[in-house]
């Protein structure tokens, strides 16, 4: 247990060596080990995520609280009985048809995603249903990495990013 | 002390209306009716009507057959003696129940008026008091009695019942005892009748139960942030659904859980780890489906008898690196009347129970 701090370390260098990355300095500095925790760094922060709701409509956007460009995606997990969620398109958001719905740019440190074109979900109650429910969103981040293709930086991100064994 | 005086020469009697109809007390001059032998044995039979097809009559009898699933508590009908019947009919209201009206009987009251100003009241006082007797349904039996030894007088009765889906709501009523046909619409008889007896018709309304999931993060990225996971609660029970997800949110590792109220008593629900974050993997062997779980009524109380249905869900850190952050759960209230409304978002966290 004690070795996997080394894992990652180990794995971003190999990654680095293939495709160009954006500012991610601090992605894996600072590692450190605590008792009960994997703990990876300790410097980092994470996105937030930031909501409102009009009229049964969800507004989303996502903060990027930590100190490196991130890539972001949510999914909505509801209660299919009850309600349906209806994406609505914006610009830079798109509905990736697996399930989650996909912000198009980075987001670099301490950025928002637009305000002005959120993520806009509707909440529609089935009609002949009743009762409360909850309608949840979730969001994940990926570390904001580039191929360059033809001499231009592409993004790409790896929502399937794990630490090698 | 207000003493209804019901009779000098000629006796008042008051007689309960039949308890279905609920059609009142009928105060009538009983003429020459014999004096009240206040030494005699009463007795109070309370009844469940065999042609009655209610849910509570139905469940009741189901519940003494042996492969029957109704889980039912003893059906129990408590009398407080909120009057003594005296000789020579005047009803003298016991001490505990001196403010309550038994004049009103002498007005021909209807029903909601005896509710109202007897019933209500005395149930209110009664709410403090240990009954004066209580007559308890035994093996199935579709009637249980009291006897109460020189027990004439004014009797307020509050049945009681509930099994593990339901509990029964009865209108409590008074009745005297002993009483008269005579007083009875129907009847003709002027003779005081010492063994008195009402039906119990029942409403039911479903009772609630909890379920408790308990999750245990052994594992954690720090990196990677908060993380929450989201349970599906799912099934149904007759034309019931019940359909919705939860969240339990960590920030670190260790064992939350998370109190799911309200929930219909007696269904059976399947229960999901439906988003584990992308960075957190089960623990081998751990379960992440529980399907069957029934729900146990605990009608909310916070320290039930018996303990809720509970679930276990294990997690590790996966070695992935997305970050997988909050989830948040905005909740919608069902007004009642077809409307929903945003209520709001669950602070992270803070509604968890360790």
């Amino acid at each position: 247990m004690r070795r996997k701090w080394l894992i990652p370390m180990a794995a971003f260098a190999l990654a680095a060596s293939i495709v160009a990355v954006k500012p991610t300095i601090a992605y894996f500095t600072d590692t450190a080990l605590a008792e009960g925790a994997f703990l990876v760094n300790i410097s980092d922060g994470t996105p937030e995520i930031e909501e409102k709701v009009t009229d049964m409509t969800k507004l989303v956007t996502i903060k990027n609280t930590g100190s490196y460009d991130i890539f972001v995606r949510c999914k909505a997990i509801y209660p299919e009985t009850r309600c349906t969620v209806t994406f609505q398109t914006t610009e830079g958001w798109s509905d990736g048809g697996d399930g989650y719905y996909y912000y198009a740019g980075a987001i670099a440190p301490g950025e928002t995603t637009p305000a002005e074109t959120p993520l806009t979900l509707l909440v529609s109650p089935i009609p002949g249903t009743s009762g409360d429910f909850n309608v949840i969103i979730v969001q994940e981040a990926t570390k904001a990495i580039y191929k360059t293709v033809d001499g231009v930086d592409v993004p790409d991100p790896d929502w399937s990013a794990a630490v090698s064994q | 002390m207000i003493k209804a005086n019901l009779s000098k020469k000629t006796i008042i009697g008051v007689a309960l209306a039949a308890v279905l109809a609920l059609g009142g007390f009928s105060v009538q001059s009983l003429r020459a009716a014999e004096r009240v032998d206040t030494a005699a044995t009463v007795t109070i039979t309370a009844n469940i009507d065999s042609n009655d097809t209610s849910v509570f009559a139905s469940r009741y009898k189901d519940s003494w057959n042996a492969d029957s699933i109704v889980e039912m508590d003893p059906v129990t009908v408590d009398l407080y003696k909120i009057a003594s019947l005296e000789e020579t009919g005047t009803l003298s209201p016991d001490s505990r129940f001196s403010n309550i009206p038994v004049g009103e009987l002498l007005k021909s009251p209807n029903a909601d008026t005896i509710i109202e100003k007897i019933v209500t009241p005395a149930k209110e006082i009664a709410e403090g008091l240990s009954p004066d007797k209580t007559i308890a349904f035994e093996n199935g039996s579709l009637s249980a009695t009291a006897t109460i030894p020189g027990g004439a007088g004014l009797y307020l009765y509050i049945p009681k019942a509930k099994d593990n889906r339901y509990s029964y709501n009865f209108i409590s009523y008074v009745i005297l005892a002993p009483n008269s046909d005579y007083t009875d619409t129907t009847g003709t008889s002027d003779k005081w009748n010492y063994n008195v007896g009402f039906s119990l018709k029942g409403t039911e309304e479903q009772r609630t139960g909890s379920l408790l999931i308990k999750k245990k993060l052994e594992s954690y990225n720090i990196s990677l942030g908060d993380v929450s996971f989201v349970y599906r609660v799912k099934g149904q029970l007759d034309d019931q659904i019940i359909d919705n997800v939860y969240t339990i949110d960590f920030t670190g590792p260790d064992q939350e859980s998370r109190l799911i109220t309200g929930l219909p008593a007696t269904a059976k629900v399947t229960v999901t780890e439906e988003y584990a974050g992308v960075s957190y993997k089960p623990v081998e062997g751990s379960q992440t489906v529980y399907t069957d779980v029934e729900i146990v009524a605990d009608d909310g109380d916070e320290e039930p008898v018996i303990p809720p249905a509970t679930v276990d869900f294990k997690n590790t850190y996966d070695d992935g690196l997305i970050s997988s952050g909050i989830a948040a759960e905005n909740q919608f209230i069902d007004d009642g009347n077809g409307e929903v409304h945003f209520d709001g978002r669950k602070p992270f966290e803070s509604e968890n129970v360790r």
